[in-house]
């Protein structure tokens, strides 16, 4: 698997532990089958998408956003952010770290994601119960619902 | 990336992070289902769910809404033990990531509380000394510190630490917020304390020896007969072998 396309990877990692997940593994394993397989015959017509849906499929398969296009998306939101909870997950020594937020004003979630080699060591100690003043610029995207890195 | 962004720690007077959460499933997943509608390959969302109800159910642990409707939750077994007994039945707001048929919770907030009352467990230990502490143990080759930056007073102590020698300035900076966290030291306020018990009337048995050499060496039948005949002599079993009485109900009740 093309270690660039780390969702498309996840994806698959996901099919092996559906399958061994127990009664009713085949509907679960269908299930994600079919998802990867929208996504793949997405990246084939790529062209013919609309412009935020483009940005979906990149992200989805995993290959990291072009800062140009995060910024010629334009869609910023100052705000106090409430850090809602965090989240660390480790797959072969890379540590991921997901700050969720929601905007006291704007009420818009939030995704901060980082990355983190071989340890978990990450910048910010962000903390649940904290909020944080910060201008957001988030990825362009059909359901900016999350998905989004602080600039 | 490089981001310095400023934390705030939220004021009681702040509306509640939770304040908008939806208190049935119904309510909350109907912003997943928009959100799959806008792209179908969410792996995770974010979802917060209020007056929810954790209970443990064949050896599972599930997420009740006002309604009644359950929902699995994927933890680890200490993590679903400490946030069951926080909420001791009760309803928490609960904000998690919705993985599809499941929900991981990731913080619980009680009442309006602008605080969690609690976290999933791996990001407690996200202190500013914790990082630190792992380059300690690995060495500061294998693991070169992860620099704490603040803001403020303290950001502008820690910053002028040289960092020509890392071992030293590892240990100077675990020293700064080494005496920050001692300076800052607040005991935990204990929520509601037993009310002291009623005065024992009752005399002692004086045969403190007897009874203790009973407890420690006599045969079961025994044991119980000698607190059958201390209660009928209207008397209670000398406090100082209260520990190895209780050993021995506690041994009792295995058998």
């Amino acid at each position: 698997m093309d270690a660039q396309a780390s969702g498309l990877a996840a994806g698959v990692r996901q099919l092996e532990s559906a399958v061994s997940s127990g009664e009713g593994w085949q509907q679960r394993t269908l299930l994600s089958m079919g998802r990867l397989q929208l996504l793949t015959e997405a990246m084939q017509r790529m062209d013919a998408l609309p412009e935020l849906l483009r940005h979906d499929v990149r992200s989805s398969a995993g290959w990291a956003m072009d800062k140009e296009d995060v910024l010629a998306a334009n869609d910023r939101v100052l705000d106090a952010w409430h850090v809602l909870g965090i989240s660390h997950d480790e797959n072969e020594k890379l540590w991921e770290r997901r700050v969720w937020l929601r905007g006291v004003a704007s009420g818009r979630n939030a995704l901060l994601l980082d990355f983190s080699h071989g340890g978990r060591r990450f910048d910010q100690a962000l903390v649940p119960g904290t909020v944080v003043k910060a201008t957001l610029c988030f990825f362009p995207s059909a359901s900016p619902v999350a998905g989004a890195v602080g600039g | 990336m490089n981001r310095r962004v400023r934390l705030v720690p939220a004021e009681e007077k702040d509306v509640s992070a939770t304040s908008a959460a939806e208190s049935t499933w119904d309510a909350a997943l109907s912003s997943v289902s928009d959100a799959l509608a806008g792209q179908p390959w969410f792996q995770r969302l974010p979802l917060t769910l209020s007056h929810a109800v954790p209970v443990f159910r064949d050896l599972r642990w599930y997420l009740r809404d006002a309604e009644g409707r359950e929902v699995q939750m994927r933890m680890s077994t200490d993590d679903g033990w400490q946030l069951g007994a926080l909420s001791g039945g009760h309803p928490l707001s609960i904000f998690g990531e919705w993985l599809g048929e499941r929900l991981r919770p990731l913080s619980a907030w009680r009442g309006a509380s602008t605080q969690p009352c609690w976290m999933e467990v791996t990001s407690l230990a996200c202190n500013l000394l914790a990082s630190l502490t792992t380059s300690a143990l690995l060495g500061t080759e294998r693991r070169p510190p992860d620099w704490p930056l603040l803001e403020g007073a303290h950001g502008a102590l820690l910053s002028r630490i040289p960092r020509e020698s890392v071992e030293k300035a590892l240990l100077q900076t675990a020293g700064v917020l080494g005496t920050c966290q001692l300076a800052g030291f607040l005991p935990a306020k204990a929520e509601k304390v037993p009310s002291p018990a009623a005065d024992d009337a009752l005399p002692e048995d004086p045969r403190v020896d007897l009874l203790s050499s009973i407890l420690t060496d006599g045969p079961e039948r025994l044991q119980a007969e000698s607190f059958i005949k201390i209660a009928a002599a209207g008397q209670q079993s000398p406090h100082r072998l209260l520990p190895r009485a209780l050993e021995c109900a506690d041994d009792a009740a295995w058998r």
